[in-house]
């Protein structure tokens, strides 16, 4: 086990996060509160020095998560009506966030199942719009090619759906 | 199936991801595997758009169809019975937007259609009435399909969306000979109506209207884009908000503030929405001082509203209410000649 980040002075601002195998992150408050699920379970507790165990996150994917919370700590808290409707209407992504999520697929992956996790709408965001963009115009075989995908329909079974979504192809 | 040695994401983060992708995307992604076929097909026909009879046939077509559809839009020109099996394949629509068919320049209804065993069944019930569709709407649009849509069918829908329908958007540009029949398809909603779009370039064309309008008792929200004094004069007193649309046409035939204080909206209303038109066009408008005046003696809102992101912002306009504008309307329009 072993303690990394930015060990600050005064207990009360600081947060430490345990990762699935067992590495600690101590990190700020603010920064630790971008995840609502990190901050309900903060609020739960109350003042305590315990670590908070985040068991479906590794320590590599938890530390990008915090990079990310780190550089939105400040950002005002979205609406409940912007995290239902509007967030999902564009596909853009800012310059600072294109940038950081321009990693591997499985870490791109791991970044999602873990905001999701631990209720980062717009980190979540971030990497739904990117995996969006990326098949954004591509033939099912460029979809499966680019996740790895196994095409698991029968023959027959892609000709019926073929037939079945006729009405939505360009005409 | 995806590669074990890859986190997969779960469907409901797929439908997310999909959630804003085009539908020759999500075409591609029925096509990709069993889990994303399933997640797109949802997509793919939760907005559903069937704009040519072509497209709406070819929908149909599909043995066994059932799809869960929140919002339909469906161009006019299809047979009773096309359009009853096409309701039968899209349960739960709340939304529905009846548009003219896009395949033809002239969309008009084909009274071969008529000739349908349906039809002839119901021939003897009052129109619609018989029928029960598998959904209740919340939100009904029929643009320019007076002459296209089966009466039966809208009435139908009309009558299986009872409990529900709150919001009707409505135009009736063109033909009038069967204007009055379309019309009449929406009493039955007219007393729990909240909320209504009604459009037309001359008082001719709303007229076949204007005894609904008067009998939706609970409107609260109105908008036409081309105002005239027979419309507004109908409005009921429960109306709080009238939007009005810029009239290209005819806004400088009858001045905003005839149209406004001659109708007596401004009496009972508590909002006025120009949409569309700018501060500076109303003020450049015989009256329009005097218009704003009198708003504001009254207490009432008045927004200007803008093209802003593919749908209208609104602004409140402040205004100082400087003077006594009106002793009545009647003896201010015989000054300015209105009357004569």
């Amino acid at each position: 086990m072993s303690a990394r980040g930015e060990a600050e002075q005064g207990s009360e601002t600081n947060v430490t996060l345990q990762t699935s195998d067992d590495e600690q992150f101590k990190v700020d408050r603010d920064v630790a509160n971008r995840s609502v699920l990190i901050r309900n379970m903060l609020e739960d507790v109350g003042e305590s020095e315990q670590a908070i165990p985040l068991p479906n996150v590794s320590a590599n994917v938890l530390k990008k998560v915090l990079e990310w919370c780190e550089h939105h700590k400040k950002d005002p808290e979205p609406l409940a009506e912007d995290l239902d409707d509007n967030r999902r209407k564009t596909t853009e992504i800012s310059d600072w966030d294109a940038k950081f999520i321009q990693v591997d697929q499985e870490m791109l992956f791991e970044i999602i199942l873990a905001a999701n996790y631990l209720d980062i709408k717009p980190l979540l965001d971030v990497g739904c719009k990117t995996v969006a963009n990326m098949i954004k115009g591509k033939q099912p075989e460029e979809i499966r090619k680019l996740f790895n995908i196994v095409n698991d329909f029968t023959p027959e079974e892609e000709a019926q759906i073929k037939k079945e979504n006729e009405w939505a192809e360009d005409r | 199936m995806q590669a074990a040695e890859r986190p997969q994401l779960p469907p409901e983060l797929l439908l997310d991801i999909l959630s804003t992708s085009s539908r020759s995307t999500l075409l591609a992604s029925s096509l990709v595997c069993r889990g994303w076929r399933a997640v797109a097909q949802v997509l793919l026909e939760n907005h559903l758009s069937l704009p040519t009879k072509q497209v709406a046939r070819a929908y149909v077509s599909c043995p066994g169809r059932r799809s869960k559809t929140r919002s339909l839009t469906v161009g006019a020109g299809l047979s009773i019975d096309e359009y009853l099996d096409l309701f039968d394949c899209c349960e739960g629509i709340e939304e529905l937007v009846l548009l003219p068919d896009r395949s033809h320049q002239r969309a008009k209804f084909d009274l071969r259609a008529f000739k349908t065993p349906a039809l002839k069944a119901f021939e003897d019930l009052a129109p619609g009435v018989g029928w029960n569709l598998p959904f209740s709407l919340n939100y009904l649009t029929c643009k320019g399909t007076y002459s296209a849509l089966p009466r039966p069918i809208l009435a139908a829908i009309v009558a299986s969306s009872r409990s529900t329908l709150h919001t009707l958007d409505l135009d009736c540009y063109g033909s009038h000979t069967s204007a009055r029949a379309f019309a009449s398809c929406f009493g039955p909603i007219a007393s729990t109506l909240r909320s209504l779009e009604l459009h037309g370039s001359a008082e001719r064309q709303v007229a076949p209207f204007l005894p609904f309008l008067s009998s939706c008792t609970d409107l609260v929200l109105f908008t036409c884009w081309e105002a005239n004094l027979a419309v507004l004069s109908a409005l009921p007193p429960s109306v709080e908000q009238v939007s009005i649309g810029k009239n290209y046409i005819f806004h400088s035939d009858v001045p905003y503030e005839q149209l406004l204080l001659e109708s007596g909206v401004l009496s009972t209303v508590k909002r006025v929405r120009f949409t569309g038109i700018s501060q500076a066009t109303l003020r450049a408008q015989f009256g329009a001082e005097d218009l704003l005046q009198e708003c504001a003696r009254l207490g009432v809102e008045v927004d200007f509203g803008i093209w802003v992101d593919s749908r209208w912002q609104y602004s409140r306009v402040h205004i100082l209410y400087r003077y006594q504008v009106r002793e009545n309307t009647t003896a201010m329009h015989a000054r300015k000649g209105y009357n004569n």
